[in-house]
């Protein structure tokens, strides 16, 4: 919303004069003014010049020499504008040093073709009024003296706008007497207005046209007048340039009124030519089905049962509280105006408004609720204008719908206003300050008050309504800081803290924690060998975020990708998150999940880097789940879809699976972009959650010494080395406490297809020492077992 | 020596007084521990010349044995000694010399056990913020992310068809429900059947249907907060706030509150801190005002306590929500927020 400074002190003279006071005042109280801008900066600088006479340029076609007097002596101006006005005419002069920042140009003594001109004369947009900048700017003989300051020469060539931020609960801002009654109350300045006292015309009839309103839940409040004998054309220029500083383009006078109505009272009201109106009258109805209307914007419309419409006995010719149609639209000929001032039902405005894709000035306001008390006002007002400006005659006029606005009464207790405010609230000032907002005092006393809400504030209708109205007005600084004692709410339970664990676990694990996108492509996923989505957005801003992910994979190795292309090959990123699955309720399920890809190579000193392996995917699950949860998690083979089916694993804990990890499959690399050798960790976080607390009490320390015998084994590749390792647990019986694999090798002295694989076997028993003799026995059982069992024996 | 060994034995103190002449300057020859020890070896050892001396022992007559058996002794603890020493001397002009040696080239990259990890961004924010207002007494609670528009909008007294949902466009789901677009859900998913006293902050993604560009992405981080007991005041409000500002960004740190209008808060305000980069002397970051908005609140509204079947006369509580987004790009200087959901390795290591 733009207002304007003039405007505004023309309605209430005693407003300060001072923009920054007004702004400050405003966004103190809620109404935020985002910027003051001026508008015709230049015009405290340029003059009202008369033209003398005219002569081309003796060497450059196309320009003049214009004498001009400028109220005391005559100056000769290079011109190149085609409609220097004749002898006698005025026009405005930029005098020499002048600035026109609306062109970015400051007046310099300059020779055109060998002759300096004294100064520019000036079009509307280099003086920054408007767009036009065909040809000068030219006033009528007598409108000025000549000298006289352009600013001087009307108001509305020199002016401050405020451009407002305003919430939808404040509909009585988007106007200015809206604005200016909220001034007033701020600032305890009386606001009385004639202009919002009108009652409905004396003169003229009631039944020059016939107003029918069919769907009184939508429109129940009608006001109208016919107006003819009209003369339309270009506004004068006082309202053109009050309509273009306020960001509204000039059209004709009768539609030109119809927008200042609607900047003055922020109430939208509508011009029809009546002779484009066919029939005796209109109607105020719902839409048929397939019926079709051609806006103001030339656009085609089909409507549904819920838009409601203003029709005359053939069509609708207008979108009720939205736009007008083009059919029964106002035009430089019209002469006959049916002026409509009406009440539309807020929700259904906005449903149409969406339901078209459109937002108008008129919309804007309806759909925020208007003041519905002030219609005949208003048409007064218009049709004053009217008369005034186009010489039309009042026809007749009438209203049909309900004539009065019940308002609400709302009781304010002093007792609950200090509690919400949380310190001492003079009760007087607290009525004075509903008082001068326009809340009527109906009855009352020391503890509580009776007030009428007044009509222009439909966001009001309870005591906490009030509440807010005295604090926002007395301002936020007159309440202390003051901190509560909190009583804390339980912890509903601990994911925030373990979720947090699992990240610094992560973090501690060398992964840098990544953000990603929940919205994705349904392609991204299916790349990504994820199931397909659940969530599918209804209105998506663009195919490539469409769904919510079912996997943390494709966002991450979307990053990946991203990285590499920008010249990062190595990358070790990890995220929290929720995927969204099929739930069992009206809603997805959101579980949570943990995923980590790394990309690149481990970095070794000094001297070759190594390429990542699997094993460094599985050692990087076990160090995560061990630092977040203390627990250990093992490998179990598993084939899963997004994975190279030879480098893919589940991780377990005890028996509950957790997680997988592996190596990207070739296919998803090759999809995704990202090397073949990218590998990836899943966890499900909320296995991992819901596993039982690791029993915490400490395992007494060993009293006696161990003995370790190593074995080492020729096997196929095919003979997994933790299989064997099981069995070399399960032979060396109780008294083996550990069995670690420490070295693998495969090479020229080992037969092809196999790999010496050698164990160490850690031997104690908990109660007395063992004897050489004791473990060697037992070690000899060992090795009898692996040998029967897989048919290898010892390697020499 | 074995090859010297003569047909004719000699005799024993003769043998002795061979090696103790001998064994001094064969100690000191010995350049190193290894040869040291070798040269002991030779002396003391099973085919050592002492031990071959000895042997001449057993065909000494019985009344020489004993006297023999001293000088035999005597000889071993001279060699012993002699060996400690010399070892002594070895040890200590190896150590020297090491000692001596050029220094090691420290220039030489650093051999760090492991590249370290970093948290986002967000993610120290969030947790910065969720610890001062567990600190304070608030617990953590969530709430889901695709949710029904009762407990999005209309529970949080959002009227219906009204302009005020367009402050938060949405995005809709094929099965009619939408992304959450505040977090102001979990309000509700907290309230809703339960009774008040409620201490909450509950941080979480979002998501409003707007361009990605450097300012603005469809999907982003917030962090809900909301009290309710008996008596809550909008002083609480300021207090509670006031204290988290300067929790946040250091004592003194000031905040400004402005009337705003969300629809489940009453009276709403806007928050402003002193801007933290100029102490609200004017800057670029702050566009020359002196304060950055960062946060929205207020009292809870009585229609979403009806809502959520609580006495809004006997209870009364406030809200405040703030975008984590703003406050981490404020915080690092970030200048274009899509950096926050690349996720670059190179970004990413730059945070603490």
């Amino acid at each position: 919303m733009k207002a304007s400074h003039k405007w505004l002190r023309e309605l209430v003279p005693a407003l300060p004069n001072d923009p920054q006071i007004i702004k400050q005042t405003l966004t103190n109280a809620g109404l935020e003014v985002e910027g003051v801008h001026r508008f015709g900066a230049a015009s405290s600088s340029c003059i009202v010049v008369r033209v003398e006479s005219f002569k081309p340029h003796p060497s450059r076609s196309g320009l003049r020499l214009v004498t001009v007097f400028d109220g005391q002596g005559t100056r000769e101006i290079v011109c190149g504008a085609p409609n220097v006005p004749e002898p006698g005419g005025l026009v405005v002069l930029a005098p020499l040093g002048t600035e026109l920042p609306a062109v970015n140009l400051t007046i310099a003594p300059r020779a055109i073709g060998g002759i300096t001109s004294e100064g520019m004369l000036c079009s509307e947009r280099e003086l920054g009024l408007s767009e036009e900048g065909e040809g000068i700017l030219v006033f009528e003989p007598g409108f000025a003296a000549p000298g006289t300051k352009l600013s001087e020469a009307g108001s509305a060539f020199d002016d401050w706008v405020y451009e407002l931020s305003v919430t939808p609960n404040r509909p009585d801002a988007l106007g200015h007497v809206g604005l200016a009654r909220e001034l007033c109350a701020l600032l305890a300045i009386p606001f009385d207005l004639a202009i919002r006292n009108a009652g409905a015309p004396s003169a003229g009839g009631t039944e020059a046209v016939s107003v029918r309103l069919t769907a009184a839940d939508r429109c129940d409040h009608y006001a109208y007048a016919l107006l003819s004998g009209a003369h339309n054309g270009p506004s004068p220029l006082e309202l053109r340039l009050r309509l273009q500083a306020l960001g509204s383009r000039s059209i004709s006078k009768l539609v030109d009124i119809t927008n200042e109505a609607l900047l003055l009272f922020g109430h939208p009201v509508h011009a029809f030519d009546r002779r484009k109106i066919a029939g005796d009258g209109i109607e105020v109805r719902r839409a048929r089905a397939g019926e079709v209307l051609v806006g103001l914007d030339a656009i085609e419309r089909t409507l549904v049962e819920d838009d409601l419409v203003i029709a005359d006995a053939a069509s609708a010719v207008a979108i009720a509280g939205v736009m007008g149609g083009l059919g029964s639209s106002v035009e430089g000929a019209t002469t006959e105006v049916i002026l409509e001032v009406a009440v539309f039902d807020p929700r259904s405005v906005r449903r149409t408004g969406r339901r078209h894709a459109m937002h108008t000035d008129a919309s804007h306001r309806f759909e925020r609720g208007i003041d519905a008390s002030d219609t005949d006002a208003v048409r007064a007002w218009c049709i004053d204008r009217m008369v005034s400006l186009t010489g039309a005659k009042l026809v007749g006029h009438g209203r049909e719908g309900r004539a009065e606005v019940q308002p609400n009464q709302v009781t304010l207790r002093h007792e609950r206003l200090e509690l919400l405010t949380g310190a001492p609230v003079p009760w007087k000032e607290a009525q004075e300050i509903l008082a001068r907002l326009g809340f009527a005092r109906l009855s009352g006393d020391s503890a509580f008050a009776l007030f009428m809400i007044p009509p222009h504030r439909p966001d009001c209708s309870r005591e906490e309504d009030l509440i807010e109205e005295v604090i926002r007005v007395r301002g936020f600084d007159a309440i202390p800081a003051e901190l509560p004692a909190i009583r804390p709410a339980r912890e509903v339970d601990g994911r925030e803290r373990f979720f947090r664990q699992l990240r610094e676990a992560a973090v501690g694990a060398t992964l840098h924690e990544a953000c990603c996108y929940a919205l994705l492509s349904p392609e991204k996923l299916a790349a990504a060998k994820a199931p397909a989505a659940t969530v599918v957005l209804q209105n998506p801003l663009h195919s490539e975020r469409s769904v919510l992910r079912t996997s943390l994979l494709p966002g991450l190795l979307d990053n990946v990708a991203l990285a590499r292309r920008k010249g990062e090959r190595d990358a070790r990123i990890f995220t929290v998150g929720r995927v969204f699955l099929a739930g069992e309720g009206a809603l997805p399920a959101e579980p949570m999940r943990f995923c980590a890809v790394l990309a690149g190579e481990r970095s070794a000193w000094l001297t070759k880097s190594e390429p990542l392996t699997v094993w460094d995917a599985l050692g990087l699950a076990e160090g995560i789940v061990d630092r977040a949860l203390g627990l250990r998690v093992t490998a179990k083979p598993a084939n899963h879809e997004a994975f190279h089916p030879r480098a893919c694993g589940d991780l377990v804990v005890g028996d509950v699976r957790v997680g997988s990890f592996g190596q990207l499959h070739p296919h998803v690399a090759d999809a995704f972009e990202v090397g073949r050798e990218t590998l990836v960790v899943e966890l499900d976080v909320e296995a991992l959650y819901a596993l039982p607390a690791r029993n915490e009490a400490i395992v007494s320390l060993p009293r006696f010494p161990a003995n370790y015998r190593d074995v080492a084994l020729v096997v196929p590749e095919t003979v997994a080395a933790g299989t064997l390792a099981a069995a070399i647990r399960e032979a060396a019986g109780s008294l083996a406490k550990d069995v670690v694999l420490f070295d693998r090798y495969l090479g020229a002295s080992i037969p092809e297809g196999h790999a010496s694989l050698a164990f160490r076997v850690l031997y104690r028993a908990d109660e007395r020492s063992l004897t050489d003799a004791e473990v060697d026995e037992r070690h000899g059982a060992v090795l009898k077992t692996v040998h029967e069992r897989f048919g290898v024996a010892q390697r020499a | 020596m074995s090859d010297a060994r003569p047909s004719e034995a000699p005799s024993l103190p003769a043998a002795l007084e061979a090696i103790g002449e001998t064994f001094p300057a064969r100690f000191r020859a010995a350049s190193s521990e290894a040869l040291l020890r070798e040269e002991k070896a030779k002396l003391l050892g099973k085919k050592g010349d002492l031990t071959a001396a000895l042997k001449i022992m057993g065909s000494l007559p019985p009344a020489d044995r004993k006297a023999a058996g001293e000088l035999v002794n005597g000889l071993k603890a001279a060699i012993e000694k002699a060996f400690d020493e010399r070892l002594g001397a070895i040890e200590a002009e190896a150590l020297a010399k090491e000692l001596a040696g050029p220094a090691y080239d420290l220039t030489l990259p650093s051999r760090a056990p492991a590249p370290r990890g970093h948290k986002h961004p967000i993610g120290i924010v969030r947790d910065e913020i969720v610890d001062i207002f567990r600190s304070l007494g608030f617990a953590v609670h969530d709430g889901p992310e695709v949710e029904l528009e009762e407990y999005n909008f209309t529970k949080l007294g959002f009227p219906p068809d009204h302009p005020a949902t367009d402050m938060q466009d949405s995005f809709w789901t094929t099965g009619g429900h939408l992304l959450r677009t505040h977090t102001s859900n979990v309000q509700i998913r907290a309230m809703l059947g339960k009774q008040p006293p409620f201490a909450f902050v509950a941080p979480g993604t979002v998501y409003r249907r707007d361009d990605e560009d450097a300012t603005h992405l469809p999907q982003f981080n917030q962090l809900e907060g909301f009290l309710v007991d008996k008596r809550v005041s909008f002083a609480h409000l300021r207090g509670v706030l006031a204290e988290f500002a300067e929790r946040l960004y250091g004592p003194g740190t000031t905040i400004r509150l402005r009337p705003s209008y969300f629809p489940f808060v009453e009276p709403g305000a806007e928050v402003d801190v002193r801007c933290v980069f100029c102490k609200g002397k004017g800057c670029p970051t702050c566009k020359g005002t002196g304060f950055i908005e960062i946060l929205g609140c207020g009292l809870i509204h009585p229609v979403v306590f009806e809502h959520c079947g609580i006495d809004p006369q006997e209870w009364t509580g406030f809200a405040f929500g703030m975008g984590l987004e703003r406050i981490a790009l404020l915080r690092y200087g970030i200048e274009d927020i899509r950096l926050l959901v690349e996720n670059d390795p190179r970004f990413l290591s730059q945070f603490r």
